[in-house]
């Protein structure tokens, strides 16, 4: 017993009860005091804590409110429904379809493969873009949410709907998307929608582009960008820490982008693209010569612009890119060739009103033309010659020697003037973006740009439209308005006018037009050179005669430019047969119809289509369909 | 009907309404943190129920008794803590639960009761003034536990454990220098500890001193816990209309975060209040020691109310960001039924000691 006692430290009566009552108190007293301390200790701590409690709730309190108020409201913006495009007869061109995208919200996942792994059972279609989402994900911050696929259709969208309470973390996000009626048809003119890219972004109002919002590209949509986008509305939210809205404290509606309307028809455009069909690089305008609205613009080939809006792949997007046809290129606006023979009307006017021809002089071709020092000879593309010709004649047969001759007589300065006026070599203005200029060479050009003086030999080959000179069919297709409206320099346009899309209120635009002295309406030169186009179709001689007759009486011009060379580097990748073709000559024609109070002026260019005679039919089967259309309302 | 000896005769009011008055905060509060969940409140009332019962038990063992069972009750926490690595269950990185039967127990929530206890029992039993072989002993009945449960890891348990057993040795007059050198080598080691923390430990410390560093991150309890209470203001957002709360924007809101919703709601007012209860209770725990007659319940009644209200502290200053995230409920107040019984065991062995005092 004794020996448990002794073992046992906390059992000790003899001490205890051995009455050291003095030791006790002591001890009592002490413990008082360390208690008393203790006491005040934690009536300290306590202050602290009171301290604590007022500086975060009085004096920080409205540090404090904003930042819960900023958590707990969120402001989203409400994209705003973008303008329509309509043609002239009011034809819907582009319309916004919904469309739908999955959300991720990586905050709230704790297996992302797991997730992804069902994701992909559920959305057989998210296999092959698993590694692109990944991606995404490790490039966001994990408090902002992630577009995991975009562009699913319904069908796609019911089917993840169904299992959605599987994927807390996943949102359908529905949108709006641009889908062109015509598709490939209207691609060049009304371009694409995108992702704007870091270039835009320091052009545009971010208040205005939201995240996820799209910009146009190219064409009408990038064009009227301003008109088209509106402005976003705003959502006030009150959300949850996950975002997730809880109740809708304010809405400002969106406003919804002008609605385009057109000159363009839709239905001529098809049947300009169909005439066009048969070859392989072409491209054609027609415009209305009074007013210079563009009834059709084609460019083959094409792209269908429907594929760039569900998120290009990257494999389309190098297709196009890698194509040696240049699909995304605007041929009517941004392909340049030499004008060729269609400037002769032109150059037959700067003759007559000069005076060095008349409208009785007579030039006579052989065949041949010297010219300069070293007598260097120049051909006519008919071997055996025209004989002798009067400047008509010289328009209808296109003889190249007769206006050889009469280049030499006006030298280069009247005929760079007259070039000028028609709007050869500057861009014609029209409301498209990336037009370009072409050139129409001179002294002073060559001078600056190429270092050296100018050939008499030069002027020649201006004179036909050949050698530096080089244009694009919209340029064509105004100089053609410009003999047919009886000398009046139109700005093609695309947009007739703006609409309000709530009051449906049009707002028409001016586009301006400027008198060609060369052509004053009326005057003696310009009807003889208008009768000789007529001819060029109608005539036995004429180089149109192919496309005689038909629904109205037509005037034109034909050309035939020289393709000089293929780039050396692509050369080597052509086979044999398609190096052949692309050594062909390109074919233009340039036409208005009818004759008297022409209604449409068209400009059509055939890569490597041989001659004008190929190009003289596809304008052929336009103007006939544009009065065809006409006659039956449409 | 009531002995007229019995110690139920002597139950002390004062000391049993602050906790009323806690109980009664907590299931307001916790309505409003459990999304208006009523089933949550009855079921945290039917713990309380329990865990008063426990309280009542406690108050009936005489405390002689205990202090006699104490040494035995040491040894057998002690086995358990050592049996955690051994058998324990794991859970969220870290082990800390035993499962006996259907029982899951965590030993180390239990050695924060046993560890006072049994060294009160040592204590008052020795010289006065306490010797130096006396003190190293202490140390060491301290020290085990206390790195045994560290190696969990559980840092916050272990300094709250540490913190207990010197209180009572503070108590026990052990001489002052002691503790300022405690103090010194406590500061002196932080570096050194700073690389034995596990990465958990660490993020939940570099959130602590910068919470904006990481706001979504580390940091994003501390921050979201101090908008809630800081947009309370004075008189508080209102009773369920506290925005943070009701939005999920605050974690772990019914838990150890519920002092914000509570300050949230009820602004600065409601926090005084809660904190008026916890001091009145300590406060009147500190008294009842200075009314006990022995040593044994002297040291018992003070340190068990003075390490209550360290969690008070703890877990207040966590919640307003002042001390590190450490996963300490705010005692009564908090959701759940393990830290509750404990709590009001202990509260109960002071009421029991109140119930006994000038005998």
């Amino acid at each position: 017993m004794a020996r448990r006692r002794r073992k046992d430290p906390f059992d000790k009566p003899a001490r205890r009860s051995g009455g050291d009552l003095s030791s006790r108190r002591t001890q009592f007293a002490h413990f008082e005091s360390r208690t008393r301390l203790i006491g005040l200790g934690l009536a300290c701590l306590a202050l602290v804590l009171v301290g604590r409690l007022f500086y975060l709730q009085i004096e920080q309190f409205l540090h404090y409110r904003t930042l819960s108020d900023e958590n707990r409201i969120a402001v989203r913006p409400v994209p705003p429904p973008r303008g329509l495009i309509y043609d002239r007869h009011g034809r819907l061109l582009v319309e916004n379809e919904p469309a739908f995208a999955l959300e991720l919200y990586p905050e709230r996942v704790d297996d992302l493969d797991d997730l992804l792994d069902r994701l992909v059972r559920v959305l057989p279609a998210a296999k092959d873009q698993r590694a692109a989402m990944e991606r995404r994900i490790e490039k966001t911050p994990p408090y902002l949410p992630v577009t995991l696929i975009e562009g699913l259709d319904t069908e796609q969208v019911a089917m993840f709907a169904a299992r959605q309470h599987n994927f807390p973390s996943i949102r359908i996000r529905a949108r709006s998307r641009r889908h062109y009626l015509e598709g490939p048809l209207t691609a060049h003119v009304l371009g694409y929608l995108a992702k704007p890219a870091k270039s835009d972004l320091r052009r545009i109002d971010a208040d205005l582009y939201p995240p996820g919002t799209r910009i146009g590209k190219m064409g009408l949509e990038s064009q009227y960008e301003h008109e088209l986008h509106g402005v976003p509305g705003q959502r006030e939210v009150e959300t949850d820490a996950f975002g997730r809205v809880v109740r809708e404290i304010s809405y400002r509606k969106p406003q919804p982008g002008s609605n385009l309307v057109l000159t363009l028809d839709e239905h001529l455009q098809k049947i300009t693209h169909e005439a066009l069909g048969p070859y392989q690089e072409a491209s054609a305008v027609a415009i209305n010569p009074k007013t210079g609205g563009v009834l059709a613009m084609a460019s083959r080939p094409t792209f269908d612009p429907n594929e760039f809006i569900g998120g290009l792949t990257s494999k389309t997007w190098a297709d196009l890119r890698g194509n040696p046809d240049e699909p995304l290129v605007n041929r009517a606006i941004q392909g340049l060739y030499p004008p060729a023979s269609t400037v002769k009307p032109m150059l037959a006017l700067a003759g007559l009103a000069d005076g060095a021809v008349d409208p009785d002089t007579v030039l006579t071709c052989n065949g041949t033309f010297q010219v300069g020092q070293d007598r260097h000879t120049f051909h006519c593309w008919r071997e055996q010659g025209h004989g002798p010709l009067t400047v008509d004649q010289a328009v209808v047969q296109s003889c190249d020697v007769f206006f050889y001759k009469l280049a030499s007589r006006l030298g280069i300065g009247p005929v760079h003037e007259a070039f000028d006026e028609f709007g050869l070599g500057t861009p014609t203005g029209i409301d498209l973006p990336g037009e370009r200029g072409g050139l129409n060479p001179g002294p002073k050009w060559k001078r600056k740009k190429r270092g050296g003086v100018w050939y008499p030999g030069e002027t020649v080959m201006t004179a036909i439209g050949q050698g530096y000179m080089q244009a694009t069919p919209l340029q064509l297709g105004v100089m053609a308005a410009a003999l047919a409206n009886g000398g009046y320099r139109v700005q093609p346009h695309l947009v007739r006018g703006v609409q309000n899309p709530i009051s449906g209120d049009m707002s028409f635009r001016d586009y301006p037009r400027k008198r060609i002295a060369l052509a004053a309406q009326g005057s003696r030169e310009l009807a003889l050179v208008r009768d000789a186009m007529r001819r060029v179709v109608s005539s036995i001689h004429g180089t149109a005669h192919r496309i005689a007759g038909g629904w109205v009486p037509m005037a034109g011009k034909t050309g035939t430019a020289q393709v000089v060379r293929i780039d050396r580097d692509r050369a080597e990748e052509l086979d044999p047969e398609e190096k052949a073709r692309r050594l062909r000559d390109h074919a233009l024609f340039v036409a208005f119809a009818p004759v008297e109070d022409p209604q449409i002026a068209v400009a059509v260019v055939i890569e490597h289509g041989i001659s004008g005679g190929a190009a003289s039919e596809v304008a052929r089967q336009i103007v006939d369909s544009y009065f065809h259309d006409r006659a039956n309302n449409r | 009907m009531i002995h007229p000896d019995s110690p139920w005769r002597r139950f002390d009011w004062a000391f049993f309404l602050p906790i009323l008055g806690l109980a009664v905060i907590s299931f307001i509060v916790l309505y409003s943190a459990g999304d208006e969940d009523p089933g949550l409140v009855a079921g945290q009332a039917a713990r309380f129920g329990v865990a008063l019962g426990v309280f009542f038990v406690a108050a009936a063992i005489p405390p002689r008794l205990l202090a006699l069972l104490a040494p035995y009750a040491y040894a057998v926490t002690l086995l358990l803590l050592v049996l955690v690595p051994v058998v324990g269950a794991e859970g969220m990185g870290a082990q800390r639960w035993l499962e006996l039967g259907p029982l899951t127990i965590q030993p180390s929530e239990l050695m924060k009761l046993v560890l006072p206890l049994s060294l009160a029992a040592f204590l008052s039993h020795q010289d006065y003034p306490p010797s130096a072989g006396v003190i190293v002993t202490t140390l060491v009945l301290i020290g085990v536990p206390a790195g045994l449960v560290v190696i969990q890891p559980d840092l916050g348990t272990a300094v709250l454990i540490a913190a207990s057993g010197l209180v009572i040795l503070f108590l026990a007059g052990a001489p002052m220098r002691l503790f300022v050198g405690l103090g010194v080598l406590a500061v002196a080691s932080l570096p050194a500890l700073w690389y034995m923390l596990h990465d958990y430990q660490r993020q939940r410390l570099v959130g602590f001193l910068n919470p904006s560093a990481d706001p979504y991150g580390a940091g994003y309890h501390i921050t979201q816990s101090k908008i809630a209470i800081g947009s309370g203001g004075f008189t508080g957002k209102g009773w369920l209309e506290g925005t943070q709360a009701q939005l999920d924007f605050l974690p772990e809101r019914h838990t150890d975060f519920i002092f914000a919703v509570m300050s949230e709601e009820f602004g600065m007012l409601g926090a005084l209040v809660l904190l008026g209860l916890y001091l009145a209770l300590t406060f009147r725990g500190l008294n009842i020691a200075f009314q006990s007659r022995d040593m044994y319940s002297r040291m018992v009644a003070a340190g068990l109310s003075t390490v209550f209200f360290f969690y008070v502290v703890i877990n207040i200053g966590m919640t307003t960001g002042l001390l590190p995230v450490v996963g300490v409920p705010l005692p009564l107040v908090s959701f759940g039924g393990s830290s509750l019984v404990a709590l009001l065991a202990g509260l109960g062995l002071v009421m029991g000691i109140s119930m006994r005092r000038g005998y």
